[in-house]
């Protein structure tokens, strides 16, 4: 199995994080993994690409050139599309992208990321803005339940990865983002992810 | 940590392979892409996870840490400092100054792209000013190149043995992208080594035998024997130190030389190459100095006739290569500035052309 990834979005929606926890979600796995964050000197509103590389054997080069799932969370984004192999998954943020059924030859799965959070009880970090916090879970539980593997195993490995990342005063957003990600794979049919927070 | 699997950066990768490898003492002034080495190893300093780890100062300048380093391992002290670019420029001096007293030193510089503040992109055009020294006074140091994160928590420890083997400073030469790269590793169980420093050490013990540290020497005569006694030294190292990785060269005839990032590259290129049936492999620099001339050696014996240089330069380790080759194979450069990255078609393509 190997898998190459592109995230892409902006400063603000948790796109190296959303990368990050897919990533470490495969770690959990036990197959091998390699990210790369890219990312301008901006924090909020800056282009944000992030590539991750998942495979049972070793890695020969991080960089993705033509990944088989692109996860795109806002217009500019679109931008990569042209790089999806044919075939591949084209994961769009579609609170933001209305128009993302641009290549006939992949896969376009739709997730209103942004409402889901909100309908969640996830705040926006600013008025106005068109983000929201958890907003990039809902994109992780509908890109973990596009590849159908193992789903029972889901809501452990999820909770696991959260425990990993948010510690802290963060903590206190794990049962919120594990709502989030069972709401995002229920988004796109997965199974119901999570039992308890 | 050890045993467990884990997922860290490039930078955090390599302060804990410092770690484990029995750090004492960091002396720093932070600087993108490298700030992760000293941001991790302050959260470590004092926890108690590492007893050995008992120093860790954030210098007001890159000058100061590196005199800073050097004090500490004059005392014998396993002592690291890491940096980029204009920083690395900082700390020369000092590193002539290491090298002069044979102080066992070890420098990671994370290269970033351009000459003077330039970008914080990868780049590998600092090769020159690492591999030739650059310092003065015509020392030579030992260039340490990881392609990966595991590679990157490795190396502070073979760094570590080779400095303290020869006394000499050791530069680990990463790239701004292995810094930020995140990869899965596992700690290797390492019990970190000690080195017998007794003979040199300036410990300020009462009653022991005077040491001194020093790369003043006032007689011409003396200068002469300390500078032939240091090159004897970079001639043994040269001789037994060189190392190298191939992949794929047994029966190419075409070979990738590339380090670092790059190396990355290329092992897809090969991978890719291959299963077109185009018989290319690679072959990949650890010591970048000593230069692994052996390595080329071998392949020239087996017949390669071509060989094509990867790197985020404009044209730095093909001198090192031309040198090796000596004029008996095809010696073709690809290079890529300014933080960018050549596309694995590029390669392929180069490669594909040298084939004819």
């Amino acid at each position: 199995m190997k898998r190459e990834v592109i995230v892409a979005g902006h400063g603000g929606q948790g796109v190296l994080e959303l990368a990050n926890w897919l990533a470490y979600f495969h770690v959990l796995r036990g197959r091998h993994v390699a990210y790369t964050p890219s990312y301008g000197p901006e924090t909020r509103g800056g282009k944000v690409k992030c590539y991750v590389v998942v495979s049972d054997e070793p890695i020969d080069s991080p960089i993705v050139e033509s990944p088989d799932l692109l996860i795109v969370m806002n217009i500019p984004s679109m931008d990569y599309l042209p790089l999806l192999k044919p075939g591949g998954t084209l994961l769009v943020n579609s609170s933001l992208v209305k128009d993302a059924r641009r290549r006939a030859d992949v896969e376009v799965v739709e997730v209103p990321a942004v409402d889901i959070a909100a309908g969640l009880g996830a705040f926006a970090p600013a008025k106005g803005t068109d983000t929201s916090i958890a907003a990039n879970s809902v994109m992780l539980g509908a890109a973990l339940a596009t590849t159908r593997e193992a789903p029972e195993r889901l809501p452990e490995e999820a909770s696991e990865v959260f425990r990993h990342f948010l510690t802290g005063r963060k903590e206190a957003l794990i049962p919120l983002n594990l709502r989030a990600v069972e709401a995002g794979a229920a988004s796109v049919g997965g199974a119901a992810v999570v039992e308890s927070a | 940590m050890s045993a467990e699997r884990e997922f860290l950066k490039g930078n955090e990768a390599l302060a804990y392979g410092a770690l484990h490898a029995g750090l004492n003492a960091f002396y720093g002034y932070p600087i993108t892409p490298s700030s992760e080495i000293p941001e991790t190893l302050a959260a470590e300093f004092g926890q108690g996870n590492f007893p050995e780890f008992r120093s860790f100062l954030q210098a007001a300048s890159e000058v100061e840490a590196i005199n800073m380093v050097n004090g500490s391992a004059a005392t014998g002290a396993k002592t690291m400092t890491a940096t980029s670019g204009p920083g690395f420029s900082l700390k020369q001096e000092g590193i002539s100054y290491a090298a002069g007293m044979e102080l066992p030193i070890l420098v990671v510089n994370v290269n970033r792209s351009g000459p003077g503040l330039g970008n914080l992109g990868p780049e590998q055009s600092d090769y020159f000013q690492a591999t030739r020294g650059g310092g003065h006074g015509g020392y030579r140091p030992i260039v340490l190149a990881p392609d990966s994160v595991p590679e990157m928590a490795a190396f502070p420890s073979l760094g570590f043995s080779l400095a303290f083997r020869y006394r000499t400073p050791v530069i680990l030469l990463a790239d701004a992208f292995l810094g930020q790269l995140k990869e899965d590793l596992t700690f290797p169980e390492v019990s970190s080594s000690s080195f017998d420093t007794s003979s040199w050490a300036a410990t300020g013990a009462r009653g022991e035998r005077r040491h001194v540290l020093a790369s003043m020497h006032l007689e011409l005569s003396d200068q002469n024997a300390a500078s032939h006694a240091l090159h004897a030294k970079y001639d043994q190292i040269a001789r037994h130190e060189q190392r190298f990785d191939e992949v794929e060269s047994d029966d190419a005839r075409v070979v990738i030389v590339a380090y670092g990032i790059c190396a990355r590259l290329a092992r897809r290129a090969v991978r890719s190459l291959r299963a077109k049936s185009a018989p290319v492999g690679l072959f990949r620099p650890i010591t970048l100095a000593p230069f692994p001339h052996d390595g080329i050696e071998r392949l020239l014996d087996r017949g390669v006739q071509n060989f094509l240089v990867v790197e985020l330069n404009a044209g730095q380790m093909v001198e090192d290569v031309r040198l090796a080759v000596n004029g008996r194979a095809r010696v073709n450069s690809l290079g890529q500035l300014g933080g960018l990255i050549p596309g694995t078609d590029e390669l392929v393509r180069a490669a594909e052309a040298m084939l004819g």
